[in-house]
């Protein structure tokens, strides 16, 4: 187990060193400057890249990057003049995180809640319903979803907060609109995995054993249904914890998921860079995790 | 009696009737503290609040409450500030300023260092210090060809601070009100660096508000300063700004009273908050354009295309501005046939309406196709082709952020197109936007542009088109125009000065780089307690300063 994880850390490390390179080179391939805006004198524009490195020639500026980088400096933000990239990640990330764990677990209650039930109720009315739905929550983007929400219960009922992130009451409807999403695509998976292993012969065995219909549903059938659900959530978990741009910004919410579209089109380099390494980071970690997972839920890997 | 049998109790129940009357006499306290609530201008984050740093109107938004300039704007008045009296020489070139006893937030006194401070920082750091540049060695000491001392600002003694400029430059107060040029703590940067101006605890406010806490991405708080020498006059107690960055939610939370002004979106949702009496209608600067590339990024029928006075006219009066204004826009702009707005004062009691002759002469504010059959004619003798359609094909550049560009760039395309040339959209965001139009790539041959004004005076719609601008990728190099612009600098008769900005204006709208299209209303819907917010035609445009709440 321990070479395993040392030699996934060893694959790690290398798929970030090419992510930050490939990140590197493609943003500087994009026109434009990030100092450029009306009314900059072209001398302070100059000035500015000088300072901020960018009049040298682009690989010396890799260079210094990455030493920076393994010294875990992710540099000044180009755009938030004066805010260190780190700071920036680590003020907002904590909000995004406390989001998205809120957000996580309602998708995975529900949505693997929904596939059973629905699973279970194959071809009659709740199957029907709780597939209606899940086409609801696939196909209703969010920024309809949050807008809608926030008229509904905030303006029209008055009985959440608008927006901002506050008190528990502030966090329902941003929780809810971004789980939407991941809670249908669970419930959808969940639901024709349960159905694929329904007529598995252990589950014969299981019925001929005589156990009773919830012990086989729950210790049997369930349990083999999780396998290719927790595939899609390594991927799903990293993408609802790191933010998400519509919904922080309906819900005025000071999380990282602004950050990902405003840095990009403000050419800021190096808040692009620190939030794509950060981002792969932590996905890398969530597969990770999701295939110590496997090994939880599977037998057959644990003991390999 | 079974109760209150004992003194103690008595005592008990008398200290529980104390606090619970102390609870209400504080509660009642903190119901009476006036707070106004707003988004963050720009409905983004402000990230450095450093006057030198990031000069967008969001910021000075908020920096005009924390700092407080020489003078300072009132509705269209200009009113002492940090200095209580000043003089201003005859010839017009020398400003000299009293400072006030002030002192900054931490204590240290406001001095007339703190003030060249300022400027040496801004000629050095700044991007937009050139608006500054009648200031002697200004552009000099930004290019590094002059040593930071002998810039035009200085302070003989702590209370004093003298101006020296190149020319007399009728607007200069104006330029003085806007925080760019609030004084700045040397030592305080010395010890931040990089962080200063990114945190409340980093900076020192000697404005009728002290900055108190600052959570970039969520919100600030600013507390009355009790030691401003007109504290006396701010009724706020707290300004609390919220980062809002959709504006629907900033619509819901108005709406719904957490909210204390909101700028609508569209005129029908202003038309209904006016029904309602909340909002507000005030004179806006700011032109909307569609400037024309002269260079014609270097392809030469395209330079001579575009140079073609003919074809510059062919497009202006190909537009209907009237019907689109009316029509497209519900009335929420004015057409514009000059650049300059005709509200805009070019000097005491006189604005610029009054005095130009150029309105509607070179531009028409209604379609006449008729004169644009026959400048089409002209376009295409002068390009010695029979049709249109052996013009080459253009590019129209336009970014997603300015006011209006989403109903103004449909038209505008349609009008082209309608001509019938070949025009492709090349929309962009944000810096690329910028970097495309501006000087060295001036990637554009026609762009949907345009100018905010600086100061309350014809020439800050009149500077930029100057050879030696870099701004708004101006490819408009006329000598003669440069000179009547510098002739007017050297004009100490206002009306004398007036007439020849007329004359360059003229020139401009002639043979110039730019079709004028609309010039802007504003309007902002305020919830009824809120009283006496006052607005202004150039920088900022809601000054909230000397507002009261009331119940």
């Amino acid at each position: 187990m321990l070479s395993y994880i040392l030699r996934r850390l060893a694959i790690a490390v290398i798929a970030i060193f090419f992510l930050a390179t490939v990140t590197f080179f493609l943003m500087r391939l994009v026109p434009g400057d990030p100092f450029a805006g009306p009314r900059v004198a072209p001398e302070i524009r100059a000035a500015l890249r000088a300072y901020y490195g960018l009049d040298k020639p682009l690989l010396q500026q890799y260079v210094i990057y990455m030493a920076n980088l393994l010294h875990g400096n992710l540099g000044l933000s180009l755009a938030s003049r004066g805010h260190e990239v780190t700071t920036i990640i680590a003020t907002a990330f904590p909000v995004s995180l406390d989001l998205g764990i809120r957000a996580m677990i309602l998708s995975i209650v529900f949505g693997l809640g929904y596939g059973i039930v629905a699973a279970l109720n194959r071809g009659r009315a709740l199957d029907y319903l709780t597939v209606v739905l899940v086409l609801i929550g696939i196909s209703v983007p969010s920024f309809v979803l949050a807008g809608l929400l926030q008229y509904y219960f905030g303006v029209y009922l008055h009985i959440l907060p608008i927006a901002r992130y506050e008190t528990f009451w502030h966090t329902i409807m941003p929780a809810f609109a971004l789980s939407l999403g991941t809670m249908a695509t669970i419930a959808r998976y969940m639901r024709s995995s349960m159905l694929e292993v329904v007529h598995a012969d252990y589950i014969k065995t299981a019925f001929a054993k005589g156990l009773r219909p919830h012990q086989v549903v729950l210790r049997h059938q369930v349990r083999n249904a999780l396998f290719p659900v927790l595939t899609i959530l390594g991927p799903a978990v990293a993408s609802v914890l790191t933010g998400s741009f519509v919904v922080e910004t309906v819900f005025a919410i000071p999380g990282l998921g602004r950050y990902f579209v405003t840095a990009m089109q403000n050419l800021d380099y190096t808040l692009v860079m620190g939030l794509t390494i950060f981002f792969g980071a932590f996905l890398i970690g969530m597969n990770f995790l999701v295939d110590v997972a496997y090994g939880l839920v599977d037998p057959r890997i644990r003991n390999s | 009696m079974a109760f209150l049998q004992s003194r103690r109790q008595m005592l008990g129940v008398a200290a529980v009737i104390a606090t619970l009357g102390a609870t209400m006499l504080a509660g009642q306290a903190w119901a009476e503290s006036k707070v106004l609530t707003m988004a963050v201008p720009g409905n983004a984050a402000l990230d450095n609040l450093d006057p030198r740093i990031l000069l967008s109107t969001s910021h000075q938004a908020v920096q005009m409450a924390i700092f407080d300039s020489l003078v300072r704007s009132k509705g269209t008045e200009i009113v002492p500030a940090a200095a209580e009296k000043w003089e201003i020489s005859p010839d017009g070139k020398t400003y000299t300023f009293h400072l006030r006893a002030a002192k900054w937030s931490d204590g240290k006194p406001v001095t007339g260092q703190d003030f060249v401070d300022a400027f040496v920082r801004m000629f050095t750091t700044s991007g937009a210090s050139s608006i500054y540049d009648a200031i002697q060695n200004g552009a000099e000491v930004r290019a590094k060809k002059a040593d930071p001392t002998t810039l035009g600002v200085k302070a003989p003694d702590d209370r004093t601070v003298v101006f020296t400029l190149t020319s007399p430059t009728p607007y200069f107060l104006g330029l003085l009100t806007s925080s760019y040029s609030a004084p700045s703590r040397a030592d305080l940067i010395a010890k931040e660096g990089d962080a200063y101006g990114t945190s409340a605890a980093s900076m020192a406010y000697n404005g009728p508000f002290i900055l108190t806490e600052w959570s970039n991405q969520d919100k600030l708080v600013l507390k009355k300063n009790p030691s401003y020498w007109d504290a006396a006059n701010i009724k706020l107690d707290e300004v609390v700004f919220l980062v809002l960055p959709d504006p629907s939610t900033q619509r819901n939370l108005f709406d719904n009273g957490e909210l204390d002004v909101y700028t609508p979106q569209t005129e029908s949702e202003a038309k209904a908050y006016e029904a309602k009496g909340e909002l507000l209608r005030f004179n806006k600067g700011g032109l909307r354009d569609i400037t024309l590339n002269h260079r014609g990024q270097g392809d030469p029928t395209k330079a001579k295309l575009l140079s073609d006075p003919n074809f510059m006219k062919w497009i202006s009066y190909t537009i209907d501005r009237q019907g689109f204004v009316d029509k497209v826009l519900e009335g929420n702009g004015i057409a514009a046939t000059v650049q300059t707005p005709s509200a805009t004062t070019v000097y005491q009691g006189t604005t610029w309406g009054e005095v130009t002759p150029n309105i509607g002469k070179y531009h028409p504010v209604t379609a006449d196709l008729a004169k644009a059959e026959q400048y089409k004619a002209k376009t295409l003798a002068d390009m010695g082709v029979t049709s249109v359609d052996q013009l080459p094909p253009l590019g129209l550049l336009t970014s997603e952020d300015p006011q209006n560009s989403k109903l103004v760039t449909p038209y505008v395309l349609s009008m082209l197109t309608q001509m019938g040339l070949k025009v492709t959209l090349n929309q962009q965001t944000g810096n690329q936007f910028w970097s495309t139009l501006l000087a060295p790539a001036l990637g554009y041959d026609l762009a949907i542009a345009g100018w905010g004004p600086d100061y309350d005076d014809p020439y800050t719609y009149m500077q930029y088109w100057q050879t030696s601008s870099t701004d708004m990728g101006t490819t408009f190099d006329n000598a003669d125009y440069d000179k009547l612009l510098q002739q007017a600098n050297n004009e100490t008769d206002l009306k004398k000065r007036a007439a020849i900005l007329a004359q360059a204006e003229a020139l401009f709208s002639d043979i110039g780089t730019s079709v004028p299209l609309l010039h802007y209303k504003g309007e902002a819907a305020l919830q009824p307690r809120v009283k006496n917010m006052l607005t202004s035609s150039f920088g900022v445009s809601l000054n909230y300063i000397w507002v009261d709440v009331q119940k």
